[in-house]
């Protein structure tokens, strides 16, 4: 059927997609500006670009989620400009998007999740599911996407929503396929797996826009790369003719470095101490954090690499209180921390870069100003009797805005859910070093954060380490964790499998302790 | 690039130092530690050069501006399209429209009339009507602004009212203890929800509503079975209104002979005006707000939800309760026994609320209309059945309930000729050796010119 469309309507073959002259104005702010792109048939083009420059926006109109404040769409070569008012409009047009953040319902299988919208029923209204999961089979077998169809997508890994969602697209006969940071929440193992998947897309004769601001991923498997940079494309290359600085440098517009430079760590006394901590998971009695051991010390960063869902969100919760502790201690400065509460924690010194920053770091409905001070609210500079002091609070927000660099429309009174992930994320990071604590618990600190962003967050965390403080940094990027730690705690099923120093070990050494392969001996007597 | 980040590092910060903070270590106390941290605000704050701020403000000011108006507009404009629909509905009686207009008129404006029968300039039962109401309005708009729905308004509202009653009744007391029984009954019932709410994450609209029945059918228990509570038929309490002339106390103070003119509406704006303040103004406020939009987030933050849910519904279930003293404090108004109807004033609240986008100032204003329809429907009487006007005010609601939709059309972005950022500008502009120097370590940087 996908076919015959194509026929009917092609007038240059090698063309998939045309986007003319797009501009796109919020408000004050131009998040695409007079911008040409063109998608060829079957090519994977990436679309680099650092956060806040328009990468989403622009797809998001090819999707149909925003009309463009002025250019045009063209569609196969043809003259006629296409108008997308939704994005059914979009998919009618053979144009699918995975989303960032996955449009998925929650207590539907993954079959419901693929048909929703598109069922197919006869003349009673009941469901041709038959029919449908043929297509689905298919289409899985084609494209070597295979899921449980008959799992409800909450229970299922991010990776595993995320095939769900491409099936989705694929259903509905989607010949352009955008792709929103298809990486950005998968592990590295799922990230390989994707790749093949939409080699493979392509090599069916697909066309594929690649969304993404990590360079090796886009030297990986794009053909082509276009990069935009605040709001406007700097230009469009043959990835074999790129190599990783001149796109970086196309990117943000100055040389980038990949590894900060820092000076050899100067552990002090301990701040955190973690004892033979266990904490349960949230849904069964297992033990996600299994008698996990460890101390971090002032001047240091310590770090727990692992792959996600390995007990890092318990142990997390568990340090901040979000979550109970089943047994063993965790102290600060000596202190039990167990039985305090969130706000006491905060108080006696714990920061916390939340890893889900819509959910736990923000209040999308706050604006930048407010999400500043939240854990501060009471602090005497920011509440005199009851009330708050707009000035001080404003101040400080000022301070943290200009200090890293955050872009917003209205400055401090900009509400940050209409900010980029990017610059929530900046709040945040802001908001809790600048807080002032002797330990700093740094959950992906730079997760969807660009390569400038990334390099000044790294640069500012080592710089607290300098100034003394106790850095406690969970990550699932290697590269982070490698650039930023002095020691690295390896992380499975809750229990540590190894210690290493990161000057002395390489990815395919920690790659074999995260997954489990590998456990060092010191760690294997502890475990039991 | 090395030496420019030792360097940064190795400058001394206008904050604490790493030197400095860790002789503030050895303080073991979980206060005591509080206070090394926070170093910005250990100076002074100077505003960061280079910020642009005149043109911020004007910006936020336009932008408050044009949102404010949109939700003022909306508003007035589903009023504006419910009147119209009313008017088409009486419409289907033609011959009748023109007295039944004059009649809604002069309901609202009796002093207007032909032959005045109240020498009234605005009919004092808008306010008298207006004054319960505004309370129960209030609590749950306060609610809302908490995330939660308050639908038990009616409870609160009767038992707060009819401890008042009982109490006056029996033990002849002053007007205020009434009202201080009012609230601290409302809040009894209020808090229900919210801590089942709070505690065991139970959706505070079931509760709310089922303690409605709950609570009317106490009332009704303590009115048959409390000798002295009903009048000589025994169909309702005893008026305080004769009551009130052996003890002069008893009854809120009033304005004229009739009790339509009395204090309450006076006190509901002055509650709506101290409930804007604490929304708005108080570190209270911040945080019941913040546990409203997103109640993990602000968990993560320290703020307690379980405490403000419970709060927010204590103070709702008392702002009930006190309307409900009023209602029945002062006079016009007995206790009527029923099985099947709680008092309408909690459920007519809601939609008052939602009208005015829960914010208690515009909750004033809201209040008085709705009201003010009530009165006048009233006028329309002898030519339109009561449903009529139910229908109207109905309608109103009804499509007021698409106000957000009439604001989104407002705040849609029109097409705008793109403009260039003065940001953008600069930035693609800069030389090169420009750029290198100042984005790199825009944190140390930044923190060299606060010293400055």
């Amino acid at each position: 059927m996908s076919e015959e469309k194509t026929n009917s309507m092609a007038q240059d073959d090698s063309i998939a997609v045309e986007m003319r002259n797009i501009t796109k104005v919020f408000g004050p702010l131009v998040a695409n500006d007079d911008i040409n792109i063109v998608l060829k048939k079957g090519e994977i083009h990436a679309i680099l670009g650092e956060n806040g420059a328009g990468k989403s926006t622009l797809m998001s109109i090819l999707g149909g989620l925003y009309p463009p404040t002025s250019g045009e769409i063209f569609l196969k070569g043809s003259n006629n400009p296409i108008k997308l008012k939704d994005p059914n409009d979009a998919t009618k047009h053979g144009i699918g998007m995975v989303h960032q953040h996955f449009m998925l319902v929650d207590i539907f299988t993954g079959f419901e999740n693929i048909i929703l919208g598109h069922e197919t029923a006869n003349k009673l209204g009941f469901l041709k599911k038959k029919v449908a999961k043929e297509k689905i089979e298919k289409l899985m077998d084609t494209y070597g996407l295979h899921i449980d169809l008959n799992k409800m997508t909450r229970d299922m890994s991010v990776g595993m929503q995320q095939k769900v969602e491409l099936l989705k697209m694929l259903y509905r006969d989607s010949e352009i396929l955008i792709f929103d940071e298809p990486t950005a929440v998968l592990t590295a193992q799922e990230i390989e797996e994707l790749m093949k998947i939409i080699r493979n897309l392509r090599n069916e004769g697909k066309s594929i826009l690649f969304i993404s601001h990590k360079l090796n991923e886009v030297r990986e498997i794009s053909d082509r790369v276009s990069i935009l940079r605040r709001g406007k494309i700097v230009g469009t290359y043959e990835t074999k003719d790129t190599d990783n600085e001149f796109l970086a440098s196309k990117m943000v517009g100055k040389f980038v470095s990949f590894t900060t430079e820092k000076s050899p760590a100067n552990p002090g006394n301990v701040v955190l101490s973690l004892k033979d901590l266990c904490v349960r998971k949230s849904d069964s009695h297992k033990l996600a954090v299994d008698h996990l051991s460890l101390d971090v010390r002032e001047g240091e960063i310590i770090s727990i690499l692992g792959v996600d869902g390995n007990g890092q969100e318990e142990l997390v919760n568990a340090i901040t209180g979000l979550g109970k502790i089943k047994s063993g201690s965790a102290k600060l400065y000596g202190q039990e921390l167990s039985k305090a509460s969130i706000l006491k924690r905060n108080k006696a010194g714990i920061a916390h870069i939340p890893s889900d920053r819509h959910r736990h770091g923000l209040i999308l409905d706050y604006n930048i100003m407010y999400n500043t001070m939240q854990e501060l609210v009471d602090h005497p500079y920011f509440t005199k009797a009851g009330f708050l002091r707009s000035k001080n609070i404003k101040a400080f927000s000022d301070e943290i805005i200009k200090k890293y660099d955050i872009r917003s429309s209205m400055g401090p009174y900009t509400l940050t859910r209409s900010m980029s992930g990017g610059n929530q994320q900046k709040v945040i990071v802001g908001r809790e070093i600048e807080r002032d604590c002797p330990f700093l618990l740094a959950v992906q600190p730079t997760r969807g954060l660009d390569v400038g962003a990334i390099e000044n967050i790294h640069k500012i965390i080592i710089g607290e380490r300098d100034k003394g403080k106790a850095i406690l940094l969970i990550s699932l990027e290697i590269d982070e964790v490698l650039n930023l730690a002095d020691t690295i705690y390896t992380i499975y099923e809750g229990k540590i499998t190894g210690r290493f120093d990161p000057k002395k070990t390489d990815y395919s050494e920690l790659g074999l302790y995260i997954t489990g392969a590998k456990v060092q001996d010191e760690f294997k007597k502890e475990g039991k | 690039m090395k030496t420019n980040l030792n360097d940064a590092i190795n400058k001394p910060f206008t904050y604490l130092s790493g030197r400095e903070w860790k002789d503030k270590r050895p303080l073991s106390k979980w206060e005591l530690r509080a206070q090394p941290s926070y170093r910005l605000l250990t100076n002074k704050l100077s505003l960061p050069k280079g910020a642009n701020y005149a043109t911020e403000k004007r910006e936020r000011r336009v932008f408050a501006f044009k949102y404010n108006a949109s939700v003022i507009s909306a508003a007035i404009l589903a009023i504006v399209i419910g009147l119209l629909l009313g008017v088409v509905l009486l419409l289907t009686m033609p011959d009748r429209i023109g007295e039944g207009l004059s009649g809604f008129f002069y309901a609202i404006f009796p002093q207007a009339a032909p032959i005045p029968i109240y020498d009234q300039v605005i009919s004092y039962q808008i306010f008298y009507k207006a004054g319960p109401l505004l309370f129960c309005a209030l609590s749950v708009g306060f609610c809302y602004k908490c995330g939660l729905f308050n639908i038990g308004g009616s409870g609160q509202f009767t038992l707060g009212g009819m401890v008042a009653l009982v109490f006056a009744i029996f033990f002849h007391t002053h007007w205020l203890v009434g009202l201080l029984l009012g609230i601290v009954f409302g809040m009894l019932v209020g808090v229900i929800p919210g801590l089942l709410k709070a505690f065991f994450n139970i959706n505070e609209v079931i509760t709310s509503i089922m303690l409605n029945w709950i609570t009317l059918f106490i009332c009704n228990v303590l009115f048959y079975n409390v000798p002295g509570v009903q009048n000589s038929t025994g169909e309702q309490s005893i008026n305080l209104a004769t009551l009130s002339k052996e003890y002069p106390n008893l009854m809120i103070p009033r304005f004229d002979d009739s009790g339509y003119l009395n204090i309450t509406i006076v006190v509901g704006i002055v509650i709506a005006i101290i409930l804007a303040i604490v929304l708005f103004k108080t570190s209270f406020g911040y945080k019941l707000r913040a546990v409203g939009f997103n109640r993990d987030g602000a968990r993560c933050a320290g703020i307690s939800d379980k405490k403000n849910i419970i709060l927010s519904f204590l103070v709702a279930g008392g702002l009930c309760g006190l309307g409900g003293a009023f209602f029945y404090l002062l006079g016009p108004d007995t206790y009527l026994p029923s099985v099947s109807e709680v008092a309408s004033q909690g459920f007519d609240a809601i939609p008052i609320a939602l009208l005015a986008n829960n914010n208690p100032i515009g909750i004033i204003f809201t209040t008085l209309f709705i009201s003010m329809l009530q009165v006048g429907g009233q006028g329309l009487q002898p030519n339109y059945n009561k449903e009529f006007i139910d229908i109207v005010i109905a309608i109103i609601l009804y499509v007021s309930g698409f106000a957000a939709l009439i604001q989104n059309v407002f705040l849609r972005q029109r097409r705008i000729k793109p403009k260039k950022s003065k940001a953008l500008k600069e930035d693609l502009v800069l030389p090169e050796s420009s750029v290198k120097t100042t984005p790199e370590s825009i944190a140390l940087e930044g923190g060299k010119e606060n010293v400055r």
